[in-house]
């Protein structure tokens, strides 16, 4: 049931893509370009697990609930996911890195998103206090953690950044 | 030592998840795959009168639409009584059970057919009220002719007349809760050469999915072979068969890979939930606070279907007494059907219920005696020897003491606090009222009753390089990251790769109870001892050398203590593999003389601290302080976040979670509606451990899943008490139940001491007859809001 | 015209906006969709086709005159959470979480026409006027009495919101709500409050099928301001004047309750900030 056709950048890799009018950028991107990061936790844009960066002509990037934007919307436009969130030399990230030795990650289907939006939290304030933290990431829901590790994960990140600048 | 138990090792599968490339069981996909989705019921309660699937049948690209007549087995499942339609046939007994399941080429043509689908009902009077179900003629006569009872459970000990001063009782309610894992149910069955199916699946427990799913397409077990998916959460909500079936049925019917993936609605429909209860308590005590009796009733909703209603039930009667020392008492309580969402387990399984009541017990006791709350715990706190009430000797240490003086000296949280009400800045300008609150806790661990406590696992060892297979499903607990350990410890591997589960091998049981360190980590280290053992004799062989000198330090096998070779060279080349086997000593039925009912059991206490924004109700909890019987510290960092995560749970159900139900129907199945804690609403935790070694374990390790979710529920509660002054009988507390004050307060009695009938029998269990109830809920008790 | 088809459309003026809707008139409007799309999740609306309104600059943007802060309807509510008006832009703040306030925009969430949606009383309190423009050009109403139901306003056919102009207001402003957590939540019951000349506005959310204020309210609400009336009459003033539904959320006496203290501490903070109270 295509209504739209358009090209879609996807972490550097433009693909042509039919979509229905109304499927969302998080179905396309799993359903029909298989980009499995993004992942689905509900649909309607409260969990976050979902996030991913776009680039709209003439905008910053900014990160979104993929399950919330029709993908013909994003015509055009560049989507970065996790897939692109990497370290200088393709390693770990110091984000990523600092999730895994703070154990904020269990299950992990919320890790995703959180990586996304504390990437782009750090990237825009790089010594967020801890209510800059919990305030940029309340659309991130997760089940396992009790999220105290995550902040703990995102406060040594920014550490590890002041660090290297100083 | 590097990477060993005790350590913070890090989870081997956490690289590919912080990339996002782990694969979970949504993510899974194969060539040709179709999509098979549900077709369920919009009523809590009707008769099937016709079901017209030609028109989904006609819909290009639909590939097989299924009713109950598709199913070649037994029609029935369950865990525990084999009540629940594969697919419903002629009436449905609640609102969300599967009718039809169909298989399409992509998701939006399964769904349009899915629409296409006609049933016709007619609609039949659904019973909601668990009350009424108690003596309501059957509402499943054909799976249980008896009744609505699930279970009835009922024991005294002591002489429950018994009485000191004072008495205090009051009823308290407990809501809905969701597991709310965070990655929807899904599975994808592929048909295997010879008739058989594959189904990868996220589950808790693979073995019992295998023989359900055999059993509904009436095949052997052995061809029906199960493998753990990527699994996103599951907190007990895994543990029952939902699309498992469905997704079999229709691979076979179609000859392809079926994918079947849950929307977060239909998940909320589908799996089953923690059980709404109501809880009547009497506590009499002696003017020093020391517990003289105590009655208690249990009504538990279980709803359409059985699931583990029965086992959950005794976990609250028999919890009812808490970590505290009782000589006189009778329980006595059901789990009953309704029409209503089934419930079944979920982390704490009947416990958060029992705890939350008998904690506000104990300070409704400390407070109209005049004493200090953590005083009266400690007055009546269990030790080891003691005998509980349902008969078993706590013959493991019992640091019921220790963990509440744990806690009791943390520091109380100085930094600043977040406004109750957070974001919406409602509590500016406001009163906002500090309150402080304790809770302690008992939780029994691994599974109980009799029911087969078990796991197996294959270690295999080559040029350092281990290799463990072991049917444990990881849903996030990190038992992946605990058999690396092990492995490390006693084999001094240097790399270890843990296996995807699957049913090749022997069951391991379910991923809940608390079990799978126990269970399955012993199996495990076991393996690894035996394996290690074959090393160490080989090399013993080969260097002319007595094996009992030799041992595995670090990576390095020394003898006589002085390193000989790296574990690594040991062997070249030479594969040593052991499978072990790993069950817990029996337990059995309540009653019973021969044993005690639990395998173990896990204390914990919290000390809430919250601010409360008392005119509108607004709570946010500011610091929760934890002490908790672990046995062992086996890997702090996973802990921890076992620590931290279970007690945000317990504080969701406090505060905010509760799925509701009006007249059979789930009003708010997503998370628009169903709210569990944000990031702001997370507490800062501060966690410390009693490590007294639990006998029988290797390292002395235990089970510490659940305690801490069973503890933050009271602990939020009385915090919350405390701040406002209000009884607050039911949770979660709603901001109109403080801003209102709704609720009613314990009825305190004074009475004239009556010791213990020197007659009665002195702790031994004994049932009563089951319809002899104790107490009633409105006539004794306060109702809740 | 970036793309365009028979059931979709974006494009990336206003006069092609109008022109793509007048050509599809079963489409629906969407901005940042999110208000949109979990409706068509759970199938509370249909769709026929969208025309998305996302690359339309003109309806992007916060302008200022001298006496009106101008915001087009496009303006994604991120970009209000520094605004001078300080009722909208705590409003902002509060709305839904950080990933679903780059894609939301003013104009989705005045359409929505949920009395419980955050910049609803904002709007109201803040006494906004609202530029509607459709083939037979633009028009200006006030936003009081444009939510006429619950999801339904006043707006024609072929008409696009495309602008909110509110009077210009640098004095005290607030906005708050509550809910079950401590953020990203539906209100229960929401409050706003502009104080300027001496006189205070109030408006209530989640308190009738449709944002909620009144004379008679402002009148005791100014009077509690200046020290001629006391809480307790706010209350009861506020209590008259609203209207709130009884759900699975809450009870109407709860909301009532809840409207009338939010009322009286916005009114306490304006004292506040004017140096008049404690
Ligand atoms: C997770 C989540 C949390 C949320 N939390 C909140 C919250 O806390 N508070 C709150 O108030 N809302 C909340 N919302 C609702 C929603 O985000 C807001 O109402 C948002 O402002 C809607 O804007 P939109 O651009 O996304 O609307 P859309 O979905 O694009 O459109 C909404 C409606 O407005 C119409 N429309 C949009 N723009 C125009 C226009 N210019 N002219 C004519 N018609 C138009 C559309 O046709 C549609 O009917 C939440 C939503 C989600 C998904
Ligand atoms: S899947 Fe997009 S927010 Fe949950
Ligand atoms: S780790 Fe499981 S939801 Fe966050």
């Amino acid at each position: 049931m295509a209504d739209v056709e358009f090209e879609l950048t996807v972490d550097g890799t433009t693909s042509a893509v039919e979509a229905g009018f109304s499927e969302s950028l998080l179905t396309v991107l799993r359903d029909r370009l298989g980009v499995r990061g993004p992942k689905v936790g509900c649909a309607h844009g409260r969990c976050g697990a979902c996030a991913v960066s776009v680039t709209v002509p003439g905008e910053d990037a900014h990160v979104l609930c993929a399950c919330l934007v029709p993908a013909a919307i994003v015509a055009g436009c560049a989507v970065s996911t996790i897939a692109s969130i990497n370290g200088p030399d393709g390693e770990l990230s110091d984000v990523q890195e600092a999730f895994l030795a703070e154990g904020a990650v269990q299950c992990g289907i919320c890790t995703a998103g959180f990586v996304t939006a504390a990437t782009e939290l750090l990237d825009t304030n790089p010594d967020p206090t801890r209510e800059e933290i919990e305030g940029a990431l309340y659309g991130n829901l997760c089940r396992c953690t009790g999220y105290g590790r995550i902040v703990a994960a995102v406060e040594a990140a920014a550490a590890g950044r002041r660090e290297a600048t100083s | 030592m590097t990477g060993g138990i005790g350590e913070s090792v890090r989870r081997p599968d956490g690289p590919a998840k912080v990339r996002g490339e782990f694969v979970y069981a949504g993510d899974l996909t194969a060539d040709d795959v179709l999509v098979g989705v549900t077709v369920r019921s919009p009523h809590p309660h009707a008769r099937i009168t016709r079901i017209d699937t030609t028109a989904a049948r006609a819909t290009d690209g639909v590939h097989a639409v299924l009713t109950a007549d598709d199913v070649p087995g037994d029609p029935w499942f369950g865990l525990t009584m084999r009540d629940e339609p594969v697919l419903a046939g002629d009436v449905v007994r609640y609102a969300g059970e599967p009718v039809v399941a169909l298989a399409a080429v992509d998701a939006a043509t399964a769904r349009r057919a899915a629409r296409a689908v006609v049933v016709e009902y007619e609609v039949l009077p659904a019973v909601t009220d668990p009350e009424v179900a108690l003596t309501a003629p059957p509402l499943h006569p054909q799976a249980h002719p008896e009744g609505n009872v699930y279970r009835h459970v009922a024991y005294t000990c002591g002489d429950p007349d018994a009485r000191g001063v004072v008495t205090v009782e009051n009823t308290y309610r407990i809501g809905m809760q969701d597991p709310a894992f965070l990655a929807p149910e899904a599975g994808m069955a592929t048909p295997l050469p010879g008739g058989g199916v594959l189904l990868e699946v996220a589950t808790q427990w693979l073995h019992s999915d295998q023989q359900q799913v055999a059993r509904a397409l009436g095949l052997p077990p052995e061809q029906v072979e199960v493998r753990l998916a990527g699994v996103g959460g599951a907190f007990g909500g895994r543990e029952d068969v939902t699309l498992h079936t469905h997704a079999c049925l229709l691979a076979l019917a179609t000859g392809r890979p079926v994918r079947v993936e849950y929307t977060r609605e239909e998940s909320f429909l589908g799996h089953r939930q923690r059980h709404p209860g109501t809880i009547w308590l009497r506590h009499s005590a002696d003017a020093d606070g020391t517990i003289v009796a105590v009655e208690g009733r249990v009504l538990l909703d279980g709803g359409a279907y059985a699931s583990t209603s029965p086992v959950v039930i005794t976990n609250t009667v028999t919890l009812l007494q808490g970590p505290y020392r009782v000589p006189n008492g009778r329980f006595e309580g059901s789990s009953v059907r309704t029409h209503n969402p089934s419930c079944g387990a979920m982390r704490g399984f009947g416990v958060p219920q029992a705890a939350f009541a008998h904690e506000a017990q104990l300070d409704a006791l400390a407070a109209a005696l005049g004493l200090d709350p953590l005083e009266v715990r400690l007055r009546n706190a269990l030790r080891r020897g003691d005998v509980a009430t349902f008969g078993q000797t706590l013959d493991a240490p019992t640091p019921v003491r220790e963990v509440i003086e744990g806690v009791r000296d943390l520091p109380l949280p100085t930094g600043p606090a977040k406004a109750p009400g957070g974001v919406g800045r409602a509590a500016e300008g406001g009163t906002v009222r500090r309150g402080v609150g304790y809770a302690v806790t008992i939780k029994n661990l691994a599974f109980s009753e009799g029911h087969t406590d078990e796991s197996t696992a294959t270690v295999s060892l080559r040029d350092g390089h281990a290799t463990v297979h072991c049917a444990c499903a990881e849903v996030g607990q990190g038992f992946v990251t605990v058999a690396e350990q092990i492995a490390r410890t006693v084999l001094g591997a240097t790399t270890v790769t843990v296996t995807q589960p699957d049913t090749l091998i022997a069951s391991a049981g379910s991923t809940s109870a608390s079990r799978q360190t126990m269970a399955s980590g012993t199996a495990v280290h076991r393996a690894c001892e035996v394996v290690r053992d074959r090393l160490l004799a080989r090399v013993a062989r080969a260097g002319d050398l007595d094996p009992a000198t030799l041992s595995i330090a670090g990576t390095t096998v020394c003898a006589a203590g002085r390193p000989l070779t790296e574990v690594a060279d040991a062997a070249p080349g030479h594969t040593v593999r052991a499978t072990e086997h790993f069950a817990h000593p029996d337990t059995y039925p309540l009653g019973s003389t021969e044993g005690g009912m639990y395998v173990g059991f896990g204390f914990s206490a919290q000390r809430a601290v919250v601010d409360v924004d008392v005119d509108l109700g607004l709570v946010s909890v500011v610091q929760i302080a934890s002490c908790q019987d672990v046995g062992t510290v086996v890997n702090p960092t996973q802990l921890l976040g076992q620590i931290e995560g279970g007690i945000v749970q317990g504080m969701g159900l406090a505060l905010m979670e509760e799925v509701v139900v009006v007249d059979g129907l789930i009003t708010n199945p997503h998370f628009e509606g169903y709210l569990i804690p944000t990031i702001v609403d997370a507490p800062e935790v501060v966690s410390t451990y009693v490590t007294d070694p639990e006998p029988g374990m290797p390292h002395g390790w235990k089970g510490v899943g659940e305690p801490p979710l069973c503890t933050a529920v009271p602990a939020v509660a009385a915090a919350v008490r405390a701040a406002t002054g209000l009884p607050l009988p039911a949770v979660p507390i709603k901001p109109e139940h403080i801003a209102l004050g709704l609720g009613s307060t314990p009825t305190v009695t004074w009475t004239t001491p009556r010791p213990a009938a020197p007659s009665s029998p002195g702790r031994a269990v004994v049932e009563l007859d089951p319809t002899d109830r104790t107490g009633t809920w409105d006539a004794e008790g306060a109702t809740g809001a | 015209m970036l793309l365009a088809a028979p059931r979709f459309a974006l494009p990336e003026t206003l006069g092609e906006a109008i022109t793509a809707l007048a050509d599809r008139p079963d489409a629906t409007v969407v901005a940042g969709g999110t208000e949109v799309m979990p409706d068509l999740l759970w199938r509370t609306r249909r769709a026929e086709g969208f025309v998305s309104l996302r690359r339309v600059r003109e309806l992007r943007g916060v302008t200022t005159t001298d006496d009106e802060l101008v915001v087009a309807a496009g303006t994604p509510v991120a970009a209000l959470i520094h605004v001078e008006h300080r009722a909208l832009a705590a409003a902002a703040t509060s709305l839904g979480t950080p990933l679903v306030r780059t894609e939301a925009t003013i104009g989705g969430n005045v359409m929505s026409a949920l009395p419980y949606r955050n910049l609803l009383p904002a709007l109201l309190a803040a006494d906004a006027a609202l530029e509607l423009t459709g083939p037979g050009g633009t028009r200006t109403v006030p936003f009081d009495g444009f939510v006429t139901a619950p999801g339904v306003t006043a707006i024609g056919p072929g008409e696009l919101l495309t602008a909110l102009r509110l009077p210009r207001h640098r004095g005290f402003a607030d906005y708050a709500k509550v809910g079950r957590r401590n953020a990203q939540f539906v209100a229960t019951a929401s409050v706003a409050a502009v104080a300027a000349a001496g006189r205070v506005r109030l408006a209530f959310g989640n308190a009738g099928p449709t944002p909620v204020r009144s004379d008679a309210v402002d009148a005791v609400a100014t009077a509690l301001l200046d020290g001629t009336a006391t809480p307790e009459e706010l209350r009861a003033a506020v209590d008259a004047a609203v209207d709130p539904p009884t759900d699975p959320v809450a009870s109407a006496e709860y909301r009532r309750h809840a409207l009338g203290v939010l009322a009286v501490r916005l009114v306490v903070r304006a004292q506040v900030d004017a140096g008049l109270g404690s």
